[in-house]
C-alpha cells in the first residue's frame, strides 16, 4: 500500500508543479497543434480517404508530442538531484516510474483529448464506428506509449544528447503498437476493418511492455 | 554482524570508468556512534555516503543496515537519513510543500515535519518557494526533512556548509541533543568533527588511512595529520 501510495504522492506532485509552472502542457498543445496544421497542409482533405488519414495522423501528432514530455518528465528531478532523494524512499524504485508514467499518461491524454476534434474538423472526417473503440483505443496505446516513454526518458537522463537520442530509441520499440493504434484507430473512423483483433494486439504489447519497463526499471538508474 | 552494529559495509570498491572511487574499504558503526569522515575533496567520502544509503551501487563489496542487505530490503532505508550537498526539494514548490511531500511519501504526520522545521529555525519561512532560500535556509530545511523521519542512523554531509556562526553553533546543539541516533558526518570542520566525535576517519584516495578513537581526538592530531 505504501509503494501505491508514494507513486501516488509523486503524481500529485508533479501535477502541482505543471499546474504552477505550466511548463510542459502548453508546450505540449502547441507543438500538437501545429503538427496538426503542417499535415493538413502537406494532406489536403479528399485526396486520401479522410479516415486512413485522420488516424495516421492521430498517432504521429502523439508520438511527436510524447517525446516532448517524456525527455522532460525526468529532467525535473535532476535540479537538486531529488532522484536521489526518491531513491532514497523506503520503497521499490519502481514507484518512480509508476508515479511519472501515470503523470505522463495524463498529460497525453490532455494532447489527445485537444487534438482529437480539430483532426476531425480539418480533415472533415465522422466517425463510423462507436466511440467506445476510439475509447479503448486511447486509453491502450497511452499506457504502452507512456511506460515505454518513461523508461527512456529515465534511461537517457544523464545523457548530453537526450533531446536527439530518444527518438531513435522509442519510434522503433513502438513501431508495433503504433501500427495497432493507427488500425484501430482507422476502423473507428471508417467502420471498415474490426477493430478486436488490434485491441488484442495493443492490450498483448501492454502487457509485454509494462513487464519489461518494471524489469528494467532499476537498472535505468545507476551512475 | 552484531546486535550492537547498525551499519556495516565489506571490501567496498566503486569504480567509475578506470577510476576507482573507493578501493576496497571495510568499516562498522554501531549504535549511537558517532563517526566523522575527513579528508580532501575527491577522496571518495560522497561516493561511500551514497553507497551506504542504497542510492548507488558499489561495483564490489557488501552493505548490511541493520544485518539486512538495504538492496533486498528498501523499508530498511527508512532507519537511514541523508544529507546531501544537494538537497532533494524541488525548486518551484514552497518549504512547506517540499516538506510535506517527503512527509507523505514517508507516512509521516505534517506535525512533525512542522516540528522540526521549527527546531532548526525554518517556521517563518516555510511558506517561501525553495528558490528564494539562502545556502544556509535550505540546509537547515534540508536538516528539518532528515530528522522528520526520526531515523535511527544519519548520514550529514557537509551539514554546516553556508550556515553562519550562530547557525553551525546551533545545528551541533541540535545534533548534540539527538546522541541515541547514530551519525556519519562528512566535513571539513575539523574543529566540529572533534567536538563531536566518537571515532574519526580521515580518508585518502578511496582509502581510509588514518583512525581516531574518542580519548585521543583532538584538534592538533586532527590538523597534524591534514599537514
Amino acid at each position: 500500500m505504501s509503494f501505491f501510495r508514494a507513486a501516488f504522492t509523486l503524481f500529485i506532485k508533479d501535477i502541482t508543479l505543471e499546474f504552477r509552472t505550466k511548463e510542459m502542457i502548453n508546450t505540449l498543445l502547441v507543438f500538437a497543434l501545429l503538427t496538426v496544421v503542417i499535415f493538413n497542409f502537406a494532406f489536403p482533405p479528399g485526396i486520401i480517404d479522410p479516415g486512413l488519414l485522420a488516424s495516421g495522423i492521430f498517432w504521429v501528432t502523439i508520438i511527436f508530442t510524447g517525446t516532448l514530455a517524456f525527455n522532460r518528465s525526468f529532467s525535473i528531478e535532476t535540479e537538486e538531484d531529488s532522484l536521489r532523494g526518491l531513491l532514497l524512499m523506503p520503497y521499490d524504485p519502481t514507484f518512480i516510474l509508476l508515479g511519472k508514467s501515470l503523470f505522463n499518461f495524463l498529460l497525453i491524454t490532455i494532447i489527445e483529448v485537444v487534438v482529437y476534434p480539430i483532426i476531425t474538423v480539418l480533415f472533415r472526417v465522422s466517425p463510423a464506428g462507436s466511440y467506445w473503440i476510439l475509447i479503448l483505443t486511447v486509453i491502450l496505446a497511452t499506457v504502452g506509449l507512456t511506460f515505454i516513454g518513461t523508461l527512456q526518458g529515465a534511461v537517457l537522463l544523464r545523457t548530453r544528447a537526450r533531446e536527439i537520442l530518444l527518438p531513435l530509441l522509442f519510434f522503433p520499440i513502438i513501431v508495433p503498437l503504433i501500427i495497432a493504434a493507427t488500425k484501430s484507430t482507422e476502423a473507428f473512423f471508417t467502420g471498415k476493418i474490426d477493430p478486436s483483433s488490434w485491441l488484442k494486439f495493443l492490450a498483448l504489447f501492454d502487457f509485454i511492455y509494462i513487464s519489461a519497463t518494471i524489469f528494467l526499471f532499476e537498472y535505468t538508474l545507476e551512475d | 554482524m552484531t546486535d550492537s552494529e547498525v551499519l556495516k559495509v565489506e571490501k567496498l570498491v566503486k569504480k567509475y570508468g578506470e577510476q576507482y572511487a573507493l578501493k576496497g574499504i571495510g568499516f562498522t558503526l554501531r549504535k549511537g556512534e558517532f563517526v566523522s569522515i575527513l579528508g580532501p575533496n575527491g577522496a571518495g567520502k560522497t561516493t561511500f555516503i551514497k553507497i551506504v544509503s542504497g542510492t548507488t551501487r558499489p561495483t564490489s563489496g557488501k552493505v548490511w543496515l541493520f544485518s539486512k542487505n538495504p538492496e533486498e530490503y528498501p523499508e530498511m532505508k527508512r532507519k537511514v537519513g541523508v544529507l546531501s550537498h544537494d538537497t532533494f526539494f524541488y525548486r518551484n514548490l514552497t518549504g512547506l510543500e517540499n516538506l510535506d511531500f517527503y512527509a507523505k511519501m514517508l507516512g509521516i504526520s505534517q506535525d512533525n515535519a512542522l516540528r522540526w522545521a521549527r527546531i532548526f529555525g525554518m517556521e517563518r519561512n516555510l511558506g517561501k518557494r525553495f528558490t528564494e532560500y539562502s545556502r544556509g535556509m535550505k540546509v537547515r530545511l534540508g536538516l528539518a526533512r532528515v530528522f522528520m523521519a526520526e531515523p535511527e542512523i544519519l548520514l550529514l554531509d557537509e551539514p554546516f556548509s553556508g550556515l553562519d556562526p550562530g547557525g553551525v553553533e546551533k545545528t551541533v546543539e541540535i545534533i548534540n541533543q539527538q546522541r541515541d541516533r547514530s551519525f556519519i558526518l562528512i566535513t571539513h570542520r575539523i574543529d566540529i568533527a572533534a567536538r563531536l566525535s566518537d571515532r574519526v576517519l580521515v580518508m585518502q584516495s578511496g582509502k581510509f588511512i588514518h583512525e581516531f578513537h574518542k580519548p585521543e581526538i583532538s584538534m592538533e592530531k586532527l590538523q597534524e595529520v591534514f599537514k
